[in-house]
């Protein structure tokens, strides 16, 4: 049986850290390929850079919401935890936060500020460890939705319903947005699903139809005007991650995840 | 880009849709659990007639001594605009899209920081200083003095939009 010690704990949050402060590559190549033409959209674009050099000369975080941290652990077979992760984690997260200068967005019922993740681990065939982080504010966590649709539904229907979405969260999630979409399983898992696709880091658009959804939805949202910062140039949807599972033969849930354009996921292996 | 700063009133309500400056000077801090408990007790400190309200959270300071301190979505605040328009806030900042009606009947702009940069927007605040309900943490209503926060007027008096402005 294999194990790992606390040493894990601090390797976590000091992701937590580092995803915090370090601009997606993928977003930022995205952003710079445009070329401002007007006052406001050079404006925007400076303005980006400048959070850019900001947060890598200052430690400051891109955003100042630090997000709701998600942990998804992938685990080898024969492997297990001989401590309680999630407990370690709220305590060193929470320790961390005030130095490291990230934000305890997280409130319970009474009022209390903490900073805890969620935590998710489960099983796969794999030989190491894989610990997957995700920071994701509220603006694009409050675009999340979750349909139950009739099972006759096609690709076509699924894609129009999730353009529908990008165009109703107009700019209130902070475009361009990405997209985590989630289809089939429970309503539960669905959503599970397109959290984990949002990620980009467990095998989206790998099957044939993943992939043909996936550019549907991303061709559909060029006509979605939003822009960058709902400032109506550049494109609204840089990304769109399908995974796509089996369902009852009844059901047809569909979940959709956005994020914004401060991408805030890393990835350890061990 | 033009500079104002947060006590030229008559410039700042006489702004257009479309418009982009910097503003520098005192505006205060106010988000969803803090206007929630105003509006609930009932609570308008005089200081914040005549004021700027930004809708933000900052961080914690981190150990270099810089915080970072973007704009929220003001959608989520659109419910408090009555209450605090008719207690004479002058105007609001924040992110993404917020209801035109309400800022058309009040006569009331309203200023849209750019989301997701926190870094920059924390650079340019010089002081922060909580003043009611300390114990929101970042949700507290703070009242901070900034030098040339950029900003563009996203709704203006008259209920025109920096978007529909483009069409």
């Amino acid at each position: 049986m294999k194990k790992i010690d606390k040493i894990v704990v601090d390797k976590i949050v000091d992701l937590y850290r580092k995803i915090s402060i370090t601009p997606s590559l993928f977003v930022k190549k995205e952003i710079l390929k445009v070329k401002p033409k007007g006052k406001r959209e050079k404006l925007f674009i400076d303005s980006y850079i400048e959070n850019n050099r900001l947060s890598f000369k200052n430690r400051t975080p891109l955003c100042q919401d630090t997000g709701h941290l998600s942990v998804f652990i992938e685990t080898p077979s024969n492997f297990c935890f001989d401590f309680d992760i999630e407990g370690e984690l709220k305590k060193r997260i929470n320790f961390k936060s005030k130095k490291f200068g990230l934000r305890y967005s997280i409130v319970d019922f009474k009022g209390k500020y903490s900073n805890y993740p969620s935590v998710y681990i489960f099983q796969g065939k794999r030989k190491n460890l894989k610990i997957v982080l995700m920071a994701k504010g509220g603006g694009s966590e409050n675009l999340s939705k979750l349909f139950m649709l009739n099972p006759s539904s096609s690709l076509d229907d699924i894609s129009e319903i999730v353009i529908n979405c990008v165009e109703e969260a107009k700019d209130r999630g902070c475009p361009p947005y990405i997209l985590g979409i989630g289809v089939g399983k429970s309503s539960l898992e669905s959503l599970l699903l397109s959290k984990l696709a949002l990620t980009g880091k467990f095998s989206h658009n790998r099957k044939g139809y993943e992939k043909i959804l996936s550019e549907k939805i991303l061709k559909g949202s060029l006509n979605v005007k939003t822009g960058f910062s709902g400032l109506g140039f550049g494109k609204t949807l840089l990304d769109c991650r399908v995974i796509i599972k089996e369902r009852h033969i009844a059901t047809l849930p569909l979940s959709v995840q956005f994020n914004c354009f401060q991408e805030r996921v890393g990835v350890l292996y061990l | 880009m033009k500079d104002l700063k947060s006590s030229d009133i008559e410039e700042i309500k006489n702004l257009k849709a479309g418009d982009s400056f910097f503003l520098s000077g005192t505006i205060y801090v106010a988000r969803d659990r803090v206007l929630n408990e105003m509006g609930k007790r009932d609570i308008f400190p005089p200081f914040l007639v005549n004021s700027i309200i930004y809708h933000a959270g900052p961080t914690e300071k981190n150990e270099k001594g810089f915080l970072s301190f973007g704009p929220t979505t003001s959608k989520r605040m659109d419910r408090f605009l009555p209450f605090l328009f008719e207690n004479g806030v002058l105007a609001t900042i924040g992110k993404g899209e917020r209801d035109v009606d309400i800022h058309k009947k009040y006569g009331k702009i309203y200023l849209l920081a750019f989301g997701g940069l926190g870094s920059l927007y924390g650079s340019k605040v010089k002081s922060v200083q909580p003043v009611l309900f300390k114990e929101f943490k970042s949700e507290a209503l703070f009242r901070i003095d900034i030098d040339r926060f950029p900003l563009i007027v996203f709704i203006d008096r008259r209920g025109k939009t920096m978007i529909k402005q483009e069409k």
